[in-house]
């Protein structure tokens, strides 16, 4: 364990640009299986572990209406935290079940 | 259940009038699921193979599936994806002792090559157990890595939101697991066994 956040986490991030790239080349939009999904779900398992020290690891509605909880009942977060956990929930409530999570049937995972 | 679209997949929940967490559902763009079935992707394979068409609208989906009815699926495709992918999970430090995402990444990853293999074998299976039992059975070669790789599965379900799901062991600070996830799925990759 090195810190609250891995510092190596943010290497998904580059990996993510050459995703980006290659999804610019081919004029579609990134698909969920992308580095940056890899970096969100990761991210936040170190998050709520280590920074909130909360049981919530996964980004699914259920452990998002969790987090919503835990934003009510610790009042003393700062505006910054708030912002992370609020990202959570629109994540999950939104843009999660795009089928692009490593679901066998996903062109994600398929598709060259 | 697979939408074509360019909505939300909340979109398509909402008019479905479901909130179920069970249901696993893909919403695609036409564009995208054209491009799929006139590749070859497995997943068009798959599709074609064993879906059920609920509901076409103008019978769209049909002439797709009959305008690319010639193409070879390509498999390669998919074992050249799993290859690039799994270099993300040789670097443990980016996961801070906390693997549970990389033992379901790497779950699902193994999952796309064994299917890939058992089309490449000139035997489709999609089923998320079939295709490892069937690689395991006609590979037995590499029985030992397909049953550690398909043992991780709980990890995957866990990840995926099932917070009742037993794991065979804990996460955290697993990095044997981890490693030794890699070297089956590159051990798979080599398919010389093929």
């Amino acid at each position: 364990v090195t810190g609250r956040i891995a510092p190596a986490l943010f290497d998904f991030i580059d990996e993510a640009q050459d995703d980006l790239r290659a999804v610019a080349a081919l004029a579609r939009p990134l698909q969920a299986t992308s580095a940056i999904r890899q970096f969100y779900i990761n991210f936040y398992a170190q998050f709520f572990e280590n920074v909130l020290k909360a049981d919530i690891d996964t980004l699914s509605q259920r452990d998002a209406a969790r987090a919503g909880v835990l934003l009510k009942r610790k009042s003393g977060l700062s505006t910054e935290v708030r912002t992370l956990v609020h990202d959570v929930l629109e994540f999950a409530f939104r843009g999660c079940r795009s089928g692009g999570c490593g679901c066998p049937c996903g062109v994600a995972v398929w598709a060259p | 259940l697979i939408a074509t679209g360019d909505a939300r997949p909340s979109r398509f929940y909402k008019r479905l009038g479901t909130n179920d967490d069970t249901l696993s559902l893909m919403v695609q763009s036409p564009e995208r699921f054209a491009e799929a079935t006139e590749l070859g992707t497995l997943f068009a394979l798959h599709v074609r193979a064993e879906g059920r068409v609920l509901f076409d609208r103008g019978q769209w989906l049909a002439r797709q599936l009959a305008a690319t009815s010639d193409v070879v699926p390509n498999p390669g495709w998919t074992l050249e994806w799993a290859e690039r992918e799994i270099q993300r999970y040789k670097d443990l430090a980016r996961f801070n002792g906390i693997f549970l995402h990389a033992l379901a990444r790497l779950y699902s990853i193994a999952r796309a090559v064994v299917i890939a293999l058992t089309v490449e074998a000139g035997k489709p299976e999609f089923g998320k157990d079939q295709a490892f039992q069937a690689v395991s059975k006609r590979f037995p070669q590499v029985r030992a890595e397909v049953e550690r790789v398909a043992a991780l599965r709980p990890f995957h379900e866990r990840a995926d939101g099932g917070r009742d799901v037993r794991l065979p062991f804990d996460h955290h600070g697993a990095t044997g697991a981890v490693q030794q996830a890699v070297i089956d799925i590159e051990r798979l990759l080599q398919d010389d066994f093929l």
